[in-house]
């Protein structure tokens, strides 16, 4: 078992390096001279120079691509232009707060998707089923800003249920900081009221974000559990008399879990990249609330810091997901 | 008794029999089931809407920047079916036009991200080797962020408009179709048909393009149906950050981004733009699903 992590853990070595150069890529990707932009109109030809050499531009782009890596790995990820702030030092602020609502939404999600894709394959082509997959198809279509907007529109702002948006109320004493999530700070500090005001802000997100990977993970259990059901071990169990509950959730399940696994570990990457619309409806402060107000004021080092932590953040997730392969089946540890 | 004009027709029948058959049973199949052919009315609709669409809506000048702000925040009327936004240009119109933007570029992506795709992944899975190491790795590496991220990223650095958000979304598009074409292609090369062909001669282009390619017309098929609905539905999402198409042009994510701002009061700003997006993407959707189940026959239920 230690030698397949170790074995896993040094193939996503060149995965990240890659990742790098992607993200390097593109901040060269942007039209005309960034220098210039910064420097402002004022500034004479020398003062250019200047800044050039002092961002190191004037290297060539090789060297320009190690000094960024050594930056990187110290962690030094650039300072935003509008703030001035270090990039590293606001993504250790906003990124719990995203991967907070991440973990809550795909709870949610899973909760809900393995037993719903279960009855769906148990009632295959009856309408229990026949609900799932509308639901499922309508839920992928139904764009997660728009879901959120109308949720907003509806419970927070029309009947007033829960609050508009934030992660919690300003004029409230926030639980001491721990862990950077709240429900587990306020949980930790025993406050009762902060936990119920943490979870009323986090309702609406995280509903908005679990739609999809719930359809996903319903669907995805349903194919795998149907396919289980066809093996012919099922057939032996049910020929033995065995009851059709024990069958499904002692043997089936186990099989049909391994392929939904996969989905959930890519969901859980994807949904680090849509948590960016739905914390922008939400005003959740977030790595994705911070990406799209960058976006509106051009400040491209928290765009490209923001890129980069998603990579890294799914690469690492994609590693645990394939220990936990390992775990389930242990064809695969040996292969 | 077939008369002159018809002849050719039944002669391209004869030759084509067993493709012919093929299609029939598809669509017999497709037809079979109800949810799919929603999908296709729907997806036949919005293109009618699209193509006709200048034709038929009551303020076309409402689309290209025309501001009547006497009339602003009407509510949904016989006069503004759709009501009227913070300019007091109609919402209806700008939702009939809006699916213009939203269809061309989901088109445009595939188009672009498809080809792209398709044509690395036949080359890796056909030559193999460094060629395959090369654009697989490459492949890999933007497999590991989600395409919304990445083209949020390229579409920020190129500069906001809707030419470079369409630029920003193939280029992220592609990884799927090679990962696709790779494997299948790879598999393919050893058939008895692809040997035949490279005895008899046939240079690497003809038997990627003439031998291989058409088989895997099936899954390309299918997932460009299931991918349409998802290119909208980025782009719409890049559009409401603020990212895609500039006003005036009426595109449905930053129609939605602007009406945010107005809400709850005038609730059918946001409304009638968000479930046009919906329901393309749902028609498109349950098209793919269906069409998975007609052409793919291991995801068959």
């Amino acid at each position: 078992m230690t030698y397949f992590i170790l074995r896993r853990l040094l193939l996503i070595v060149p995965i990240l390096v890659g990742l790098s150069l992607l993200t390097f890529v593109i901040s060269h990707l942007v039209p005309g001279d960034p220098v210039q932009l910064a420097a402002g109109p004022q500034a004479s030809r020398a003062d250019i120079e200047r800044l050039r050499a002092e961002y190191g531009l004037d290297q060539p782009l090789p060297v320009q691509y190690v000094v960024y890596v050594g930056n990187l790995l110290r962690g030094d990820w650039g300072r935003s232009v509008l703030s001035r702030r270090p990039v590293a030092e606001d993504l250790r602020v906003y990124f719990p707060a995203t991967l907070e609502l991440v973990i809550a939404a795909m709870t949610l999600a899973i909760a809900l998707g393995i037993p719903l894709g279960i009855v769906s394959a148990v009632y295959r082509d009856r309408w229990p089923d026949n609900l799932s997959r509308i639901f499922s198809l309508a839920s992928i279509s139904l764009p997660r800003f728009f879901l959120a907007l109308l949720l907003q529109l509806a419970l927070a702002m029309s009947l007033a249920w829960f609050p508009l948006g934030g992660r919690f109320p300003t004029l409230e004493t926030p639980p001491p900081l721990l862990t950077g999530f709240i429900l587990l700070d306020s949980l930790l500090a025993g406050n009762a009221h902060a936990f119920a005001l943490a979870w009323q802000h986090m309702a609406l997100p995280a509903f908005a974000l679990s739609l999809s990977p719930l359809a996903t993970i319903t669907r995805m259990m349903r194919a795998s559990v149907l396919e289980a059901l066809q093996q012919d071990y099922v057939l032996t169990e049910r020929a033995l008399g065995l009851p059709m509950r024990l069958i499904l959730f002692k043997y089936v399940f186990k099989n049909a879990f391994i392929s939904t696994l996969t989905i959930i570990g890519l969901y859980f990457g994807f949904l680090l990249g849509g948590s960016v619309l739905v914390e922008t409806v939400f005003d959740w402060p977030g790595i994705g609330l911070y990406a799209t107000k960058s976006v509106l004021s051009l400040d491209f080092v928290p765009i490209m810091g923001v890129t980069l932590l998603i990579g890294i953040t799914f690469v690492l997730v994609n590693l645990v997901i394939d220990v936990l392969y390992g775990v389930f089946d242990p064809r695969i540890r040996y292969a | 008794m077939t008369t002159l004009a018809t002849a050719p027709i039944a002669r391209w029948r004869e030759r084509n029999q067993s493709r012919v058959e093929n299609w029939q049973r598809g669509w017999y199949r497709l037809r079979q089931s109800r949810l799919s052919l929603v999908g296709l009315f729907i997806v036949v609709a919005i293109m009618l809407v699209t193509l006709t669409g200048p034709g038929f809506v009551p303020y076309p000048q409402d689309a290209s920047g025309a501001v009547h702000v006497r009339e602003k925040f009407q509510g949904p009327s016989a006069a503004h079916w759709f009501g009227t936004d913070e300019l007091g240009r109609d919402i209806f119109t700008l939702t009939v036009i809006g699916a213009q933007v939203s269809l061309s570029v989901g088109v445009i992506v595939l188009l672009v991200g498809g080809t792209i795709g398709i044509v690395l992944g036949a080359l890796a899975g056909y030559f193999g080797g460094l060629v395959n190491e090369i654009i697989m790795r490459v492949t890999d590496i933007f497999l590991t962020v989600p395409s919304l991220v990445l083209a949020l990223a390229i579409a920020a650095a190129l500069g906001a408009s809707l030419r470079n958000m369409m630029f920003a979304i193939a280029l992220v598009w592609w990884p799927g179709y090679s990962r696709l074409v790779q494997a299948e292609v790879m598999s393919r090369k050893q058939d008895l048909y692809v040997q035949a062909a490279r005895a008899l001669g046939a240079s690497h282009t003809r038997i990627i393009f003439t031998h291989i390619l058409p088989n895997l017309l099936s899954p390309i098929i299918v997932k460009l149906s299931l991918d349409m609905g998802f290119a909208i539905l980025t782009a719409a999402a890049l559009g409401f950050v603020g990212v895609g198409a500039q006003p005036p042009t009426p595109e449905w994510g930053a129609m939605l981004s602007i009406a945010r701002n107005y809400m709850p009061q005038y609730w059918w700003y946001p409304v009638f733009p968000g479930f046009a997006l919906f329901f393309t993407v749902f028609g498109f959707n349950l098209l793919g699903d269906g069409l998975r189940d007609v052409l793919d026959p291991r995801a068959r239920r």
